[in-house]
C-alpha cells in the first residue's frame, strides 16, 4: 500500500510523459490497429464526431475573431470621423470655459453643434451637457442643448455619464447597436464642467456588419463541408495505415489548418472592401477639417505663402489617424506633401477638398488613406489567431489520445488504463472551464467591488482566497465521497456546483454573491478533480496507475495552457460575463463527456485508502518537514496565488494590456512549468539532489519577484514578464523534488499522510498569497508588492539553507534500516 | 456678460454687511489696487455657482499704511474667510510663517491669497505643498522655462535680448534665471542694463536706443521681464522693437493685450481669480483646512498672440498654435500706431 502510494506520489511529481503520445503508443501496442477497423466501430465514429465538432468550433472561433475585428475597425473609423467633426466645437468650448463662460452661456457654440449631425460626420444625435454639483457631491449632468429637442436642464442618462466620468476625458460605448462617444471639457483647475455626448448613426454600421457576417457564415459553411470531409478521409487513412503520434496529429490537423488559412485570407479581402467607404468618409472628414483650419488662418490675415508649421501639423494629424498615409496641400505656388513612414497611400480613392479665400478657390488639399490599413489591423490579431491554433493543436491531441484508444467496456485485465483514459476528456474540459477565467478574474472582481463602492485591494484578493480555502477544505473529503458514492456521482455534483457557480457569477452584480459563487466553484473543482483521480486509481493497477496519474497531470497543464490564453481572447471579444457563461457550458459538456465515456458498470471501487487525520500529527511535529514547508512549499504558493493569479492581471492591465495579452502572459507560466517539470524529474532521479533543486527553484522564484524593483528601469510590464518566466521555471524545477524531499525527511508518516500534509500546508500559502498582496497594495505599487513577495521568498530560501545535509543522510540511513 | 449689472449687485451686497441669510458665508476681500480682473472673477465664481456668500471689499489704494486698519476691522467683522490681493497686503495681514505675532496679524481666521509672485521668498509659507497654518493661496507667475519653451513653439529663437532694470528685484531675479536657462535651452543671452538716476529711477528715454542696440547685435527675440517700470513703458518699448523688426515676448498680459508685444505666455488674472475662488469654496463649504490645500498655478496657461504685431513683423504663428492660442486683433485691425523711432536704420 505504502509502496503503491509512494509510486503514485513520485509519478505525480517526477515522471510526466516523456513522449507526449506515449499513452497512445502504449494502447496501440496492446490492441492491434486492425481491431479498430472497419470504421463502423462505435469508438471510431465517436472519435471522428468529436474531431469534427472541434474542427467546426475552431473555424467558427476564427470567423468570430475576424468578424469581431471588423466590427471594431468599423467603430474605430466611425468614432474617429465623429471626433474630427467635433474637434472645432470642443476647442471652442475649452476656450470659452477658460475665459470663464458657463456651458449654458455658449449659445454660438450650440448653433455650431446643431449642424454637426449628418451623413458627413456620421453623427445621429449630439448633446451638449453641463456638470454641476454642489461641492462635495458627485456631479450631475444636465442637458444644455440637444439636436433632438430634449428639454434644457433634463438630466443626462446616468448609464453614459458614469463611465465617461470614470474614464476622465473621453469614453466610447463599444457597441454597434448604440455607438456613443462622450468627451469632457475641463476648466483651469482641471475640473470637468461639461462636455459633448453624441450618438453615432448605427443603421449603416449595423447593415455593413450584418452583410459581412452573412458573407462570413457563407464562407464558413463553404469551407466547413469539404474540409470536414477531408478530415474524415484523413482520419480514415491514418487508421488504415496505422499512423500514430506526430504523424497522426499532422494528418488530422492539416485539414483544419488549411481551412483556417483560407478563411483568414478570404475575409481579409472582404474586410478591406467592406471598410472602404468608412475609410473614405474618414479621410474626407479629415480633409474638410484641415481646410477649414487653413481658411481660418488665411482669414486672420496670414498670407498663404507665409503659412507656417504646415508639415508639422500634417504629421500630427497622420499620427493620430492610423488609416491615413498622405496629406498634400497646394496653395498658390506653395505645395506641401507629408507622408507617414511605413504606410502606403492609396493610388485612387483619396479625398480632395478645395480651399477658398475671399470667395475664390485658391488651393486644394488632398488626403490619401493607407491602402494597407486593413492588412495591418488584421496583423494585430495574429497573436489571437495563433492562440486559437495552438489551442486547436492541443485540444486535438487531447481528443486523439483520449478517444482513439479508449474502447469502453473492454475487459479491465487487458486494457491498460482504459478507465483512466475515459476520464481524460471530461477532466480536460472540466479543468478548462476553470482556467478560462484565469486571465481576467481579478479584473472582474475589481469591477464588481468598485461598482459596489468597495475600492479596497483586499476586496479583489478576497474571492481568490475564498476559492483557495474552499478548495483546500473540500479536497480531503471529496476523495472519500468518490470511493463511497462512485466517481460518476461525485463528478456530476462537482460539475453541477462549478457550473452553477460560474452562472451565478455571470449574473450577479453583488460582491458577496461573487464570494459565494467562488466557494461553489472551488468545492465543485475539488470534487470534479478528486472524482477523476479516484476513477484513475480505481481503474488502474501497478505500472498503469503511474501512467494514469501522469495523465491527470498532463490534462491539468494542457487545460491550463489552453484556458488562460483562449479565455483572455474570449474575454476581450465577448466580455467577462459571457466567458463565465462559456465556463458553465464547458463544465456541462465535461459532464456529458464523462457519462458518454463512463458506463455505470465500469464504476469499480478504488482500493480503499486507509487514512486518518491522526496520521498527520507526527508529520506536522517533524521539524525538518515543517522547515521545508515554511522555506519552500508555502512561499512558492504565495508567489503563485499572490503574484500570478492576483497581481499579474492587475499589473498588466495597468500597463495597458488587453485581457487576451494577459491570458498569453499567464499561459507562458504554464508552458514553462510543463516544460521544466520533466527536466527537474530527470535531474532529481539521476543525481538525487532534491534539496539543491528545491533551493535553486526557490531562488529563481525569489529573484524573479525582485525584478519588481527594476520596474522603473525596465518598465512595469517587463518586470512582470520576468517574474512570470522565473516563477514558471522555478516552480517546474522545485515542485517534484520538493515532494520527494518531503517524503524523505518525514519517515514517521506514510507517504499519503506526508502528501496530505504537504498539500494542505501549501494551500495555506495559496490562501495567504492574494490576501497579503491585496494588503500590501495599499502601500506599494503592483511591482512593489511583487518585489516584496520576491523578498519574502528569498528570505524563506535563506531559512531553508540551514537545512543540513548530514541529518538528511541520517534520515535516509534510518529509513533503510527499518 | 453683464459686468455693470454684476458690479451693481456686488456693490449692494458689499454695502449691506450683517444682513446675511442663514448659512451665508462672509468673505472679506483686502485689495491693493481696487477690484481688478482677479478680484472680479473671484466674485463671479460664487455668483455663477449660486453659492450663498456676501463680500465686503476694502481697497488700500496702494497705500501700505491703511493695512493695519484693515486687520483691526477684520477682527471686528469676524468674516468666515479673508482674501488678500498681492504680496504686500498678504505680508501685512498674515505675517511671516515663522512665528507670526498674533496681536499684529490675523492668525485665527482662514486667509486665501492671490497675485503673490513668490510666497516662499516673501516668507508667507515654508513650502508650496502646505503653509502649515491657516493660510493658502494661488500662484500667478509662470516660470521662465515654461515661457521660453512655449515661445519656441512659435519662434525658434537663438539669441535672446534682455533689458535689466537694476532698481527692481523682479528684473534681477529674471536675469539670473535666464542666465541659468541659456545653456539648457541653448540660446545666447544679451543683456543691456538701464542706467539709474540719483533717485534710483531708470530713464525711459534711453529705451529705444537700448532696443536698437540689441537688435543690431543680432538678437532675434526681446524678453520683457515682469517689472513695473517696463510695464509702464510698454508702448515705448514694444514700439521701438517693432520699428527694429524685433519681436517681443512678454511675461505679463498687458504688453501683448494692450501694447505691441508679439506674444506672451501668461496666466490671465481672471483664471487666477477663479482658481482662488475654488480654494475658498473648499474652505468655506467643504470645510477643508487651508493647510491641506497646496498653493498652485492654474493648470493651463494662455498663449497670447498679438496678430497686429505679427502682421507688422511678418512673423505668423504656425498652424498648430492657432488651435489654442488667444489671438488679439483680427484681420481688419489697423497696424499699431506706437511710437516708432527709426533708430534701427
Amino acid at each position: 500500500m505504502r509502496q503503491q502510494l509512494y509510486l503514485y506520489l513520485c509519478l505525480r511529481a517526477k515522471t510526466p510523459p516523456k513522449n507526449p503520445s506515449f499513452l497512445f503508443v502504449q494502447t496501440v501496442q496492446n490492441k492491434p490497429i486492425s481491431h479498430l477497423l472497419p470504421l463502423v466501430e462505435p469508438l471510431a465514429i465517436r472519435a471522428i464526431l468529436f474531431l469534427l465538432i472541434a474542427h467546426l468550433l475552431a473555424l467558427a472561433l476564427l470567423g468570430f475573431l475576424l468578424a469581431d475585428k471588423h466590427r471594431n475597425l468599423q467603430l474605430e473609423l466611425a468614432v474617429s470621423r465623429a471626433e474630427v467633426s467635433l474637434s472645432p466645437i470642443l476647442a471652442a468650448m475649452e476656450g470659452a470655459t477658460l475665459s470663464g463662460l458657463e456651458i449654458s452661456e455658449m449659445l454660438t457654440i450650440q448653433r455650431q453643434l446643431a449642424i454637426v449631425p449628418g451623413v458627413k460626420s456620421g453623427i445621429a444625435v449630439a448633446r451638449m451637457f453641463s456638470l454641476n454639483g454642489t461641492p462635495g457631491a458627485s456631479p450631475a449632468g444636465r442637458i444644455i442643448f440637444s439636436t433632438v429637442g430634449e428639454h434644457q436642464g433634463h438630466p443626462l442618462d446616468e448609464t453614459v455619464l458614469a463611465p465617461l466620468l470614470k474614464a476622465g476625458n473621453r469614453w466610447m460605448r463599444n457597441s454597434l447597436e448604440a455607438p456613443t462617444l462622450g468627451i469632457l471639457v475641463h476648466d483651469n483647475s482641471g475640473q470637468a464642467v461639461g462636455g459633448l455626448m453624441v450618438e453615432l448613426d448605427a443603421t449603416s454600421l449595423l447593415a455593413q456588419a450584418a452583410k459581412l457576417e452573412h458573407e462570413m457564415i457563407f464562407n464558413l459553411l463553404l469551407l466547413a463541408v469539404p474540409s470536414g470531409m477531408l478530415l474524415m478521409i484523413a482520419f480514415a487513412l491514418t487508421q488504415r495505415h496505422g499512423l500514430r503520434g506526430g504523424r497522426l496529429m499532422l494528418a488530422v490537423l492539416l485539414p483544419t489548418l488549411i481551412a483556417s488559412a483560407m478563411l483568414a485570407w478570404q475575409s481579409k479581402e472582404e474586410l478591406a472592401g467592406s471598410l472602404q467607404p468608412a475609410i473614405k468618409a474618414n479621410s474626407l472628414a479629415v480633409a474638410g477639417g484641415l481646410v477649414s483650419k487653413i481658411e481660418h488662418a488665411l482669414s486672420l490675415g496670414i498670407p498663404r505663402e507665409k503659412l507656417a508649421g504646415v508639415p508639422q501639423y500634417f504629421d500630427d494629424v497622420l499620427n493620430r489617424h492610423p488609416d491615413l498615409a498622405r496629406i498634400s496641400l497646394t496653395l498658390g505656388n506653395m505645395t506641401s506633401e507629408q507622408f507617414h513612414a511605413g504606410r502606403h497611400p492609396a493610388l485612387a480613392n483619396f479625398s480632395e477638398v478645395a480651399i477658398h479665400h475671399d470667395g475664390m478657390q485658391i488651393g486644394m488639399l488632398s488626403v490619401a488613406p493607407d491602402q494597407d490599413f486593413v492588412d495591418r489591423a488584421l496583423w494585430a490579431i495574429a497573436a489571437d489567431i495563433g492562440v486559437v491554433l495552438l489551442v486547436v493543436v492541443l485540444t486535438f491531441r487531447e481528443l486523439l489520445t483520449s478517444l482513439v484508444t479508449s474502447p469502453p467496456g473492454a475487459p479491465m485485465a487487458n486494457t491498460t488504463g482504459a478507465g483512466a483514459q475515459s476520464v481524460r476528456l471530461p477532466l480536460f474540459l472540466f479543468i478548462l472551464s476553470e482556467e478560462l477565467t484565469r486571465a481576467f478574474l481579478p479584473l472582474f472582481f475589481r469591477d464588481i467591488a468598485g461598482a459596489g463602492g468597495m475600492a479596497l485591494n483586499t476586496a479583489v484578493s478576497l474571492p481568490i482566497s475564498v476559492y483557495m480555502i474552499f478548495f483546500a477544505l473540500t479536497t480531503p473529503y471529496a476523495g472519500g465521497w468518490a470511493d463511497r458514492f462512485g466517481p460518476h456521482r461525485v463528478f456530476a455534483l462537482g460539475t453541477l456546483l462549478a457550473g452553477s457557480g460560474f452562472l451565478w457569477m455571470a449574473m450577479t452584480g453583488n460582491y458577496w454573491a461573487v464570494l459565494g459563487a467562488r466557494a461553489l466553484c472551488a468545492s465543485g473543482y475539488a470534487m470534479g478533480t478528486m472524482a477523476c483521480q479516484r476513477q484513475i486509481i480505481a481503474t488502474t493497477t501497478g505500472d498503469n496507475r503511474a501512467r494514469g496519474l501522469a495523465l491527470f497531470v498532463g490534462a491539468v497543464s494542457i487545460a491550463a495552457i489552453c484556458g488562460a490564453s483562449i479565455g483572455g481572447v474570449l474575454a476581450e471579444r465577448l466580455g467577462y460575463r459571457m466567458v463565465l457563461v462559456c465556463s458553465a457550458g464547458l463544465a456541462g459538456v465535461g459532464y456529458l463527456a464523462f457519462i458518454l465515456n463512463h458506463r455505470a458498470g465500469l464504476a469499480i471501487k478504488a482500493p480503499a485508502v486507509s487514512f486518518s487525520f491522526g496520521e498527520l500529527l507526527p508529520v506536522l511535529r517533524n521539524r525538518r518537514f515543517m522547515q521545508l514547508m515554511y522555506g519552500a512549499a508555502i512561499p512558492a504558493k504565495i508567489s503563485l496565488a499572490g503574484f500570478l493569479f492576483y497581481l499579474t492581471p492587475l499589473g498588466l492591465q495597468g500597463a495597458g494590456y488587453s485581457p487576451a495579452a494577459i491570458g498569453r502572459a499567464v499561459m507562458l507560466y504554464y508552458i514553462l512549468l510543463t516544460m521544466s517539470n520533466p527536466l527537474a524529474s530527470c535531474l532529481s532521479d539521476r543525481y538525487r539532489r532534491h534539496l539543491a533543486l528545491v533551493l535553486g527553484g526557490m531562488l529563481l522564484i525569489g529573484l524573479g519577484g525582485m525584478a519588481g524593483l527594476f520596474a522603473s528601469v525596465l518598465s512595469p510590464d517587463a518586470a512582470i514578464w520576468l517574474g512570470i518566466v522565473a516563477l514558471g521555471l522555478g516552480t517546474g524545477l522545485s515542485a517534484a523534488p520538493m515532494q520527494a524531499l518531503a517524503v524523505e525527511v518525514a519517515p514517521e508518516g506514510s507517504a499519503t499522510s506526508v502528501l496530505v500534509a504537504l498539500r494542505t500546508l501549501e494551500r495555506l500559502g495559496s490562501v495567504i498569497g492574494p490576501l497579503l498582496a491585496g494588503l500590501l497594495l495599499g502601500w506599494l505599487s503592483t511591482t512593489g508588492v511583487m518585489a516584496a513577495i520576491g523578498g519574502l521568498t528569498l528570505l524563506s530560501t535563506g531559512f531553508l539553507l540551514t537545512f543540513g545535509r548530514s541529518t538528511s543522510v541520517r534520515d535516509r540511513l534510518l529509513r533503510s534500516s527499518t | 456678460m453683464n459686468i455693470l449689472h454684476r458690479t451693481a449687485l456686488l456693490a449692494l451686497i458689499a454695502l449691506a454687511p450683517g444682513t446675511g441669510l442663514a448659512g451665508e458665508q462672509h468673505i472679506l476681500m483686502l485689495l491693493y489696487r481696487g477690484c481688478e480682473e482677479a478680484c472680479q472673477s473671484f466674485q463671479d465664481y460664487f455668483i455663477k455657482h449660486h453659492l450663498p456668500v456676501r463680500f465686503t471689499l476694502r481697497d488700500a489704494a496702494q497705500d501700505k499704511t491703511r493695512l493695519p486698519g484693515f486687520v483691526a476691522e477684520a477682527r471686528r467683522l469676524k468674516p468666515d474667510l479673508v482674501v488678500t490681493w498681492g504680496t504686500t497686503v498678504t505680508q501685512e495681514v498674515a505675517g511671516p510663517w515663522r512665528a507670526p505675532d498674533p496681536s499684529r496679524y490675523l492668525t485665527d481666521m482662514p486667509i486665501v491669497f492671490m497675485i503673490v509672485s513668490n510666497p516662499v521668498e516673501a516668507g508667507l509659507v515654508p513650502s508650496l505643498a502646505s503653509s502649515g497654518r491657516n493660510l493658502t493661496g494661488t500662484l500667478y507667475l509662470l516660470d521662465e522655462e515654461t515661457q521660453l519653451r512655449a515661445a519656441r513653439s512659435y519662434l525658434d529663437f537663438k539669441h535672446l535680448g534682455l533689458l535689466v532694470n537694476p532698481s527692481e528685484q523682479n528684473s534681477l531675479t529674471t536675469r539670473d534665471r535666464l542666465r541659468q536657462l541659456a545653456p539648457i535651452l541653448n540660446f545666447q543671452l544679451s543683456e543691456r542694463v538701464l542706467s539709474v538716476d540719483a533717485s534710483g529711477k531708470p530713464h525711459p528715454d534711453e529705451l529705444p536706443g537700448l532696443v536698437a542696440n540689441l537688435a543690431k547685435s543680432g538678437v532675434d527675440l526681446l524678453y520683457q521681464s515682469p517689472d513695473t517700470f517696463l510695464n509702464s513703458q510698454r508702448d515705448r518699448l514694444t514700439g521701438a522693437a517693432l520699428a527694429c523688426k524685433l519681436p517681443v515676448f512678454a511675461s505679463a498680459e498687458a504688453p501683448v493685450v494692450k501694447s505691441g508685444a508679439l506674444m506672451g505666455v501668461v496666466n490671465r488674472y481672471s483664471e487666477v481669480g477663479r482658481l482662488t475662488a475654488r480654494h475658498a469654496v473648499r474652505i468655506l463649504f467643504d470645510k477643508a483646512p487651508p493647510a491641506s490645500i497646496p498653493i498652485e498655478l492654474p493648470r493651463r496657461f494662455s498663449f497670447l498672440i498679438n496678430m497686429i504685431s505679427a502682421r507688422q513683423l511678418e512673423l505668423y504663428p504656425p498652424l498648430k498654435l492657432l488651435d489654442f492660442a488667444e489671438l488679439i486683433g483680427d484681420a481688419s485691425a489697423p497696424p499699431t500706431s506706437l511710437e516708432t523711432h527709426s533708430l534701427c536704420n
